[in-house]
């Protein structure tokens, strides 16, 4: 069998401010397969939404590797970049502020296609009429500015315009968190759709468990710069092992007042520290209601405990006889 | 028990280039002491317009109230003047906001401005007010609150400002607490915390909550009875049990089927096909002729374009505004 289609080993993302150095990512491994979405749930500032735009060269990477089919990318120029883009699109919660407000919609979704010098006018003309009914803009919508629309509709601009290079995969960051319900679950089925035509690969950046359980195969949880649990949508639900994943599944208000909690766990005290100066060892000790003295010491690596499914955490332990025990 | 708060038919308009819009259509409502009630809709179904002429904050003009009567303990708020409105905002209604910066003062401590709510409303001591702040900063547990109430506001986390917010509004004991989407800017974590301590002092207070939310999963949480609104109008009103349980009117329906839900088995949750409600929320100048909802309507039929349905009170107690349930509970 062949490796991921894309795969991201030590990637760190470091900002220098007055304040000293931001660690927005800070070691991070991840691979991405075939056809797959991975699930990237953390709150804010845990550093998602810059390793998303540190994968497509967004953000210059302070260190690590990014590999898309074995072809290292991390650090590339621009112009070097640009020979990859037509098989890494990323999409945006706030479509607006990345559609150009200048031009006509059809122009928009032309662009990649103009770039990268695909076909002639006529024939790049009728991709984006193909390229817009499958998003669901009716032909002519095309003349009309972004401002016209609204914020499911421009969400669809930014899908059409990711799909016209035909990539492999979508980074997608928060791309419906703006959007109202009844929208939102219009983009998400979308989205769902064009992978399923498409064998689309997509790493899903959400802070909603909800969405991300409807749309993950595998799931990954990220805690001030570093992924703290790894597994298969089955497992991660079934038995959420690290005290971080267990804290935020159980934080999620569910929609029916006859089950309110899907898991019982007390709730954590504080906000997320700053990724100015995160907590020595265990960045969630701070929060953790089973932090010990050696979560201060030393910082848990993330291993294996069960098939696919790796947890960061000095209590998560997998016996001799293969159960797993957690805090 | 006797409502506290009763809004009866509100109308609530806006200028625009071709005259007023109506925003707010015939909206009434009623709250309890101790009760929550969940107003939820999408955006531009006017359900904060509703919040904000019941405290009479929208700014006149643009917007004016062009109807109805909002009575607290029998009193019309509308037959007010300003002034006698001030001494109710604050005192006996209170209201938070999604974004706590937009109503703390940004070059004031958080202990002055305390200090100044707890003045304008009551006869009380600087000093007293003082040790007030650090105690209601206490009450809503703001850590190291002697030395926080010292601090200004851009110093302290989303979670933490809208504590302080919390603190203010509660300060002089409302009777209402109007929270316009008090947790949607905050993480999952600190939205918990803050829901569950509105409820801890909803039950030391006693007040009664109208919550304004787009989130189902925090109305199914903290809420006993749930109106939701489309296009400035209440479609249906029901308690939050039988509402979850067995929506009646068909924007309901699609709403608890657009919103993803999590399962604990969690293939179970990815199977599931989310309910795609067509279209968007129609602009309040450019409503069909009858019923709001019914471009968007599974189950639109004829009557449904022509005629615009009015809320009816079935025999069961719940309300919907839909021909469907109307013909089929009568």
């Amino acid at each position: 069998m062949s490796g991921p289609l894309l795969s991201i080993a030590g990637l760190i993302v470091h900002f220098n401010t007055s304040q000293g150095t931001v660690r927005a990512v800070d070691g991070v491994s991840l691979s991405l397969n075939k056809g797959e979405t991975l699930g990237l749930v953390g709150e804010s500032g845990c550093g998602k939404s810059t390793l998303g735009k540190a994968i497509v060269g967004l953000v210059k990477p302070t260190a690590g590797s990014v590999q898309l089919d074995g072809m290292e990318i991390a650090g590339l120029s621009r112009g070097e970049l640009r020979r990859h883009r037509a098989r890494l699109q990323m999409i945006f919660q706030d479509p607006y502020a990345s559609l150009n407000p200048r031009l006509r919609v059809g122009k928009i979704i032309e662009e990649p296609l103009s770039v990268h010098g695909v076909g002639n006018a006529r024939e790049r003309r009728a991709a984006v009429v193909q390229l817009a009914e499958r998003v669901g803009l009716r032909p002519e919508m095309l003349t009309r500015h972004p401002h016209e629309f609204s914020g499911g509709q421009r969400q669809r601009i930014g899908i059409a315009r990711a799909l016209a290079l035909n990539p492999e995969i979508i980074i997608c960051d928060e791309p419906v968190s703006a959007l109202d319900v009844s929208v939102q679950a219009q983009v998400v089925n979308l989205l769902g759709d064009l992978q399923r035509e498409r064998g689309l690969s997509y790493l899903f950046i959400s802070h909603d468990l909800s969405v991300v359980q409807h749309l993950a195969h595998r799931v990954a949880v990220m805690y001030l710069g570093k992924i703290v649990e790894q597994a298969p949508r089955k497992s991660l639900w079934a038995r959420p092992l690290h005290p971080y994943t267990r804290t935020l599944l159980a934080a999620v208000p569910v929609p029916d007042p006859d089950q309110p909690k899907l898991i019982d766990q007390p709730m954590v005290e504080g906000e997320i520290p700053s990724p100015l100066n995160p907590p020595s060892g265990c960045h969630f000790r701070t929060r953790c209601p089973f932090a010990q003295a050696i979560c201060a010491e030393q910082e848990p690596a993330l291993k294996e405990v069960a098939d696919g499914h790796f947890v960061a955490c000095h209590f998560v332990e997998r016996k001799p006889d293969g159960t797993v025990t957690a805090p | 028990m006797a409502p506290i708060l009763e809004v009866r038919n509100l109308r609530t308009q806006f200028s625009g280039p071709n005259g007023y819009v109506t925003v707010v259509d015939g909206v009434s409502l009623t709250l309890a002491q101790g009760e929550t009630l969940a107003i939820v809709g999408e955006s531009g179904s006017g359900k904060s317009v509703t919040a904000m002429s019941i405290l009479r904050v929208l700014p006149e003009p643009p917007a004016r109230i062009a109807g109805g009567e909002v009575l607290l303990e029998g009193r019309d708020l509308l037959k007010l003047d300003e002034e006698a409105m001030r001494a109710v905002r604050g005192h006996q209604i209170s209201m938070i906001f999604q974004e706590p910066m937009t109503s703390l003062n940004p070059v004031m401590t958080i202990g002055d401005q305390i200090v100044e709510a707890l003045c304008e409303h009551r006869d009380i001591s600087q000093d007293d007010a003082f040790a007030e702040a650090v105690a209601l900063l206490e009450r809503v547990r703001i850590p190291d609150a002697k030395r926080r109430v010292l601090e200004y506001p851009h110093r302290l986390s989303g979670g933490m400002r809208q504590r302080v917010m919390i603190a203010m509004a509660l300060a002089c004991r409302p009777q209402i607490l109007i929270a316009d989407e008090p947790t949607t800017a905050l993480d999952v974590t600190v939205q918990a915390q803050i829901l569950t301590l509105l409820a801890k002092l909803q039950s030391e207070f006693g007040m009664g909550i109208l919550l304004i939310t787009h989130n189902l999963g925090v109305v199914a949480r903290v809420a006993q009875r749930v109106m939701v609104m489309y296009a400035g109008r209440v479609v249906e009103e029901a308690p939050v049990g039988p509402l979850f349980k067995h929506p009646l009117h068909p924007y309901t329906e699609g709403l608890l089927g657009a919103t993803p839900r999590m399962h604990s088995d969690a293939e179970e949750g990815a199977r599931q096909r989310l309910v795609d409600i067509p279209g968007t929320v129609p602009l309040p100048d450019k409503l069909p002729p009858g019923c709001a909802f019914a471009p968007r309507c599974p189950k639109v039929f004829d009557r449904c374009l022509k005629e615009r349905p009015e809320l009816v009170t079935n025999r069961d107690g719940r309300k919907t505004a839909c021909f469907l349930t109307q013909e089929r509970t009568a």
